[in-house]
């Protein structure tokens, strides 16, 4: 299948872009000195398919490019504001997937931790096409919202569209590479459940993870948000080649609604952005008990 | 991994009044909110110069409503009248039911939120908590972070106002927890749910 990065926007439609946030800043600034300066982050669309062909999957990229200064959150901010928000509409028969998060980085804080993104984040959207295309071209459109904050923080929102190309018949792979979407994809967990030598288990409330640390000597967990799930002490070691997280869980299923209970939450090895990083959802049953084996993969392009 | 330590400060450029507001808890007391138990009780000042106890209002539905004038997210809610809306529903489940704002941004003064309550043409207080005790006995951690209280003064509801911080979702796709807390309270059922991860702002408290 072909994949080549694709700079999206047209140059006009970047300076809107920029243009979008940085009006938005004005508008929604905190402070008079914060909302006179230029907007912290910059937003620009990427896809990684110029030809896609009936049922294949590709994906929008969203880049965010914030000031050093400044940082947006990833989709559990912690005791940060609020994540970004990315609502794409694609044409009729279009199947948008769930957006794929990088890693992200821990900063403590006077309250507790946030867990942030610095510099540049992409996050990506999965879409599947239909079954039937016709020859010519489809329109996804992107409306993108975040709070990026430094001391205090400012809203932005940028509304942007890509346009790709469609065939009717299957698009055949090559060789071209990815080169720009290549780097932030290598950010992107890998599912838990797919390292071997992982274990997982889940009694009395204690949540158990370990698998091989891959010569890493730091891991961390970060547990992403659930109805009627919380996360309380927690402990995480690498002792040998090995880590291990155990963390007491609370559930309050009154707080879940008719939704399933479900523990979800990201271990990353290392420092570095795209050192490894592996996810994991553990649906829980009705007598909020889990049977192991059950686990939920994620989508890493 | 990398941890940097960032500590909240005041924002640039920010005018410091501090205003002598009077914020006393029950005495030997301070304790945290909880869900299921009496809410602390306090006494704050408001932008007209009127003390007010969360005790005077023994046997009536209480919201209380963590604000700053100067959060984006605040602005957006009022802008939105996301608010205002759920103030109103409120009133319409139960017209005994009080609504309280209260700053606990450490350079917040009287005239600010004078200002606001003015400018959009609030019929609920603003009380001012410039030393935070009051925000701390509640652990108020956002703007805005509501609490819903019921008329035997239990803390029944702490969280998010509603599950649409960037006012982005429809009606339909909106839930204000708020509104369902006090409809839930006033049909004598369980608050459900009970919390909800606030998002917005973090308090401005003092160092």
């Amino acid at each position: 299948m072909r994949r080549h990065s694709r700079l999206a926007s047209t140059l006009a439609g970047s300076a809107a872009l920029l243009a979008a946030g940085a009006v938005h800043a004005q508008i929604e600034g905190a402070l008079p000195a914060i909302a006179a300066e230029p907007h912290p982050v910059s937003v620009r669309l990427l896809c990684d398919a110029d030809l896609i062909g009936p049922r294949q999957t590709f994906h929008v990229a969203v880049r965010f490019d914030v000031h050093k200064e400044w940082h947006i959150y990833w989709k559990n901010p912690g005791e940060g504001a609020m994540p970004p928000d990315i609502e794409l509409t694609a044409p009729d028969g279009y199947t948008v997937g769930t957006v794929l998060w990088p890693r992200p980085t821990a900063v403590t804080t006077s309250i507790g931790p946030e867990y942030c993104y610095f510099d540049t984040a992409v996050l990506f959207v999965p879409i599947t096409a239909p079954a039937t295309l016709t020859d010519g071209t489809a329109t996804l459109r992107v409306d993108t919202r975040w709070a990026a904050c430094r001391e205090v923080c400012v809203l932005g929102r940028v509304q942007s569209e890509v346009t790709v190309n469609t065939s009717s018949r299957p698009v055949v792979s090559s060789d071209g590479p990815d080169l720009e979407l290549a780097a932030f994809r290598k950010r992107l967990p890998d599912p838990l459940a797919d390292l071997a030598g992982a274990a997982i288990s889940f009694e009395q409330n204690i949540l158990t993870l370990g698998g091989p640390a891959g010569g890493m000597t730091r891991a961390a967990f970060f547990p992403i948000d659930r109805p009627g799930i919380t996360y309380e002490a927690t402990a995480v070691t690498v002792d040998g080649d090995r880590f291990r997280v155990v963390t007491r869980v609370g559930l309050t299923p009154h707080n879940a609604g008719d939704e399933p209970m479900v523990l979800a939450g990201l271990v990353t090895l290392g420092e570095k952005p795209d050192d490894p990083s592996y996810d994991f959802e553990i649906p829980l049953d009705r007598d909020l008990t889990w049977k192991a084996g059950a686990l939920r993969d994620s989508k890493k392009p | 991994m990398k941890v940097r330590r960032l500590l909240t400060k005041m924002g640039v450029g920010t005018a410091v009044v501090v205003l002598a507001a009077s914020a006393t808890a029950l005495a030997g007391e301070e304790k945290v909110a909880k869900i299921g138990e009496p809410a602390p009780n306090f006494t704050l000042v408001d932008s007209n110069g009127q003390t007010r106890s969360l005790s005077e209002y023994a046997g009536r539905i209480v919201v209380l409503e963590w604000f700053n004038t100067q959060c984006p997210v605040v602005q957006k809610c009022y802008r939105l009248k996301t608010i205002q809306t759920a103030h109103d529903r409120v009133m319409d489940l139960d017209k005994t039911a009080v609504w309280m704002a209260i700053n606990s941004t450490s350079s917040t003064n009287a005239e600010q939120n004078a200002v606001w309550t003015k400018q959009y043409k609030l019929d609920f207080p603003i009380l001012l908590d410039v030393d935070g005790t009051v925000g701390h006995q509640f652990d108020a951690k956002r703007t805005p972070h509501m609490f819903v209280i019921d008329q035997k003064g239990i803390l029944r509801y702490n969280g998010a106002i509603d599950n649409n911080a960037y006012g982005s979702k429809s009606a339909d796709e909106t839930t204000n927890y708020v509104v369902n807390a006090v409809q839930q309270i006033v049909e004598g059922e369980t608050v459900a749910p009970d919390m909800v991860k606030p998002y917005g702002c973090t308090v401005k408290y003092g160092k």
